[in-house]
């Protein structure tokens, strides 16, 4: 009974013992071994037959090269000429699609036919040659490289007021073209879900020769179509997942239906070339505020916590509202709070007290903060006392700040994963940045946070989720899906 | 009149609305800031099955849960809207939904002729709740909610 | 071909070549358009038996019609062409169900606008397939006023429909009406208004 496995520390002792076997002389310590075996950047597989390990092969890819590599392969010499070799080497490269690379390089001795011709049938091509490379005996090394296309994907979004179209060929981003509804939405202090649809259905032309010509690509060339189905408005959901069944049938390309908080997540992928896991993650905005713990992107994403009443944005916008200030609330406390102390009032940092530590440790609840804040400015109003704006919303945004990383941190500490990401519009605010720096370094946890455009709802992520369906292999949605407005995080696609 | 201690309290007020509810009903929640709206509609949301967790509208003005009962339950919350919500153009499949809308205090009249009003009070400074449960119209004849503690 | 999608009532799809109507897929569910749209464009394709890469033209029923489904349609005939880069003609949808009374003299369109009110437009016959002539813009009305509105004339409450669409825009073309906007008829503007703050005291 031949199988393959991931192999892993534990399988140490056979692998020297077949490493020695192999390449005698030239055989790795079982120290280097065991480094590679550990190593998050590589991917080494064992070929058993039975409990006898009779083959192993091993590849590797640093993050955000767009490129792996072939360490090494043997095949036990009494197991030779059954294709084992062949069988261990279409993993690996399975395994360096599915991270990105877009080419798999190797190097093999000249005299060794027999695997240059199975490299050669994989369709590797030798694109130089390293003389006398292998010594003892002055062997020529052949270098090769396998070309990857990695599928190229155009992501639609439009689950709240910024319709996006992004272009991604695998983990590399080639466009992302966003178009906007907020200013119509500033007089009405928040999202209007009609007037958010209305404006999807406009911009959905331009938003698709924008993203289509900053690519220079043709459709032709899209491999695939990615569309958010949810979470989201509804109505505004609706009219991408239109847009995306269309282009779909137009050209005759494969459609996949995404998750839209997933997709934050993965928006680190286009900022660095690989998705770094397992991670936290923390993704806040006006709709969303949620807490992630992810190991696998497209198969273990588990929702830690989220709000019970008030996303954070939203908080921002109401406090805004109750300090007389416009739409949207988050940069407009940020100015307020400039030479505010953010230590003046201590408002209350929701379910954080010691009975919430059982059903709500990782939950978030802003509605009694909105409430402090606004009660604090209806006593000083009505009293006709003069109370300083500045130092109100330097506490409440330290309120928000301080409840949002304390409960990130104790996930990573829990967990023990040292990784925290932060996604969606409230990124933006540069005291949760500093401040999420300051706490992260304290504790030797690994900070990721996007550029920006890559942080805010934008039709990119969407695409690059696409992407590593396609990337590890999934089938496409078909035509039957529509929005569901409180997708879970579970649920990465829809069908 | 009820009067209701503290959010658990409210969420299980929540639980006993929600077993009086079937599709095609409206119930219009009104109180101040911080009241305890959401948190009762959680509560009808956990008595009903609702898929999802039932948060703030505020930013989205409805959110829809599937629920294990079979109705949806379509969570609105009128808070930024300064004039009649025509809550058709939600697009609210009415006859099968469940529709909880907070901050309904204007929007009485033209929904509908069968409502049921909750109205949540709170002294300043006090914890202390008090709901007062009024159903309206023939649907909600006879019917009972929570009479007293 | 021209493919002709509507959603103002159901989802359908229409494939014709040259006014002739090769076929017609229609889900008459008045939800559901998100999960519909794909399987009727795609099946009225199969069924007349047509590839996607011979699209020469979409026609667009863009209301007046209830929004969130009426986008739906619109949204993908509008990608649709976008990508193909055909032409994309925009029809009123009570103007192409007008073409089903072309035979009456004057009379009344009309269709569900919800909150319990209608949309409609009246019209004056020219000749059968003719497009009748529009006598009024459309308009949303209490159901009472209609008659008040409109005296005498017969009213037609008929739903459209991707057939309805593609009729009108191949008459349109031989008429020389011009069907380049494409944009919603939503004939209401968004019913909100911004709204004063709230307490929390008292």
């Amino acid at each position: 009974m031949i199988s393959t496995s991931r192999l892993s520390a534990t399988d140490l002792a056979q692998v020297m013992v077949l490493e020695n076997q192999t390449f005698s002389e030239h055989a790795w310590s079982e120290d280097s071994m065991a480094a590679e075996l550990d190593s998050p950047n590589t991917h080494y597989l064992g070929l058993w037959k039975s409990q006898r390990l009779i083959g192993y092969a091993g590849a590797a890819s640093a993050p955000g090269s767009f490129s792996a590599d072939i360490q090494t392969i043997a095949i036990a010499s009494d197991e030779r000429g059954h294709g084992y070799g062949r069988r261990l080497m279409q993993e690996l490269l399975i395994w360096s699609k599915s991270v990105g690379a877009e080419q798999v390089m190797l190097e093999v001795r000249a005299d060794n036919p027999a695997a240059i011709k199975l490299y050669r049938s994989l369709g590797f091509e030798q694109i130089d040659l390293r003389k006398r490379y292998y010594q003892p005996g002055d062997i020529d090394a052949l270098v090769m490289r396998l070309e990857i296309q990695q599928p190229v994907v155009l992501g639609i979004e439009s689950t709240c007021d910024e319709t996006g179209v992004g272009i991604v060929k695998g983990n590399r981003l080639l466009a992302n073209a966003l178009h906007s509804s907020m200013d119509e939405h500033a007089k009405y202090g928040g999202v209007v879900p009609e007037v958010a649809a209305r404006a999807h259905l406009e911009a959905i032309q331009p938003t698709l020769r924008k993203a289509l010509a900053e690519a220079n690509l043709t459709i032709d060339q899209v491999d695939a179509i990615a569309v958010a189905n949810g979470p989201g408005l509804a109505g505004a959901v609706m009219v991408g997942i239109g847009a995306a069944k269309g282009i779909a049938i137009a050209n005759d390309k494969p459609i996949y239906a995404v998750n839209h908080l997933v997709a934050h997540v993965g928006a680190d992928v286009l900022e660095r070339g690989a998705v770094q896991l397992p991670t936290i993650a923390l993704l806040v905005s006006g709709g969303h505020t949620s807490l992630l713990l992810v190991r696998d992107l497209l198969n273990d994403v588990v929702l830690l916590g989220e709000t019970i009443d008030d996303a954070a944005g939203e908080a921002f916008d109401k406090v805004a509202r109750v300090l007389g200030l416009p739409y949207p609330g988050g940069p407009q406390i940020d100015k307020a709070a400039i030479n505010g102390n953010p230590n003046a009032i201590r408002f209350p940092r929701g379910l954080t007290l010691p009975k919430d530590m059982e059903k709500h440790r990782y939950d978030f609840s802003f509605s009694g903060l909105k409430t402090a804040v606004a009660r604090h400015v209806e006593k000083h109003q009505d009293a006709n006392e003069e109370f300083s704006v500045a130092d109100v919303a330097a506490s409440f945004r330290e309120a928000v700040v301080d409840v949002l990383l304390t409960k990130a941190l104790a996930a990573a500490e829990e967990f023990q994963v040292p990784r925290l990401v932060l996604g969606g519009g409230v990124v933006a605010n540069a005291r949760l940045r500093e401040e999420a720096k300051r706490r992260c370094d304290k504790a030797g946890v690994e900070l990721r946070i996007p550029r920006f455009a890559l942080c805010t709802d934008n039709g990119a992520m969407i695409a690059a989720l696409g992407a590593q369906l396609i990337m590890a292999g999934r089938e496409p949605s078909g035509m039957s899906f529509g929005a569901d407005s409180t997708l879970e995080v579970t649920q990465v696609q829809s069908f | 009149m009820i009067l209701i201690s503290d959010a658990e309290a409210m969420h299980q007020l929540g639980l006993e609305i929600s077993r009086h509810l079937r599709a095609g009903d409206l119930v219009l929640l009104n109180g101040p800031l911080g009241a305890g709206k959401t948190t009762l509609t959680r509560g009808i949301g956990e008595g009903l099955g609702a898929s999802g967790t039932v948060q703030s509208p505020t930013f989205v003005l409805a959110r829809t849960h599937k629920t294990k009962l079979g109705p949806k339950l379509v969570h609105v919350d009128a808070y930024r809207l300064g004039s009649a919500i025509e809550l058709d153009d939600l697009d609210i499949d009415f006859e099968n939904s469940i529709v909880v809308v907070e901050w309904a205090r204007d929007y009485v009249s033209g929904l509908s002729e069968n409502w049921l009003s909750v109205e949540i009070s709170r002294e300043a400074e006090s914890e202390t709740r008090s709901v007062v449960i009024v159903g309206h119209g023939e649907r909600w004849q006879g019917v009972k909610i929570a009479t007293g503690n | 071909m021209l493919l002709a999608i509507d959603t103002s009532a159901g989802s359908s799809a229409a494939v014709f070549v040259d006014d002739e109507l090769l076929s017609f897929v229609s889900i008459e569910d008045p939800f559901g358009h998100a999960e519909n749209i794909g399987n009727v464009i795609a099946q009225a394709l199969g069924e007349a038996k047509v590839s996607h890469t011979k699209i020469s033209a979409i026609a667009i029923g863009r209301g007046p019609a209830p929004y969130t489904g009426l986008r739906v349609g619109m949204a993908t005939g509008l990608a649709m062409a976008e990508t193909l880069k055909v032409p994309t003609f925009g029809v009123v949808a009570l103007d192409a169900v007008s073409m089903l009374y072309a035979n009456q003299k004057e009379f009344v369109v009309v269709s569900d606008a919800k909150r319990r009110q209608l949309f409609a437009r009246s019209y004056r016959s020219v000749g059968p397939e003719v497009i009748p002539t529009p006598t009024s813009a459309p308009e949303v009305f209490e159901p009472a006023e209609i008659s008040e509105r409109f005296p005498g004339l017969e009213v037609f409450q008929t739903p459209c429909s991707a057939k309805e669409v593609g009729h009108y825009a191949f008459a349109a073309m031989r008429e020389g009406i011009d069907l380049s906007d494409t944009g919603a008829l939503y004939l209401r503007s968004p019913d909100v208004s911004p709204s004063a703050g709230k307490r929390v005291t008292g």
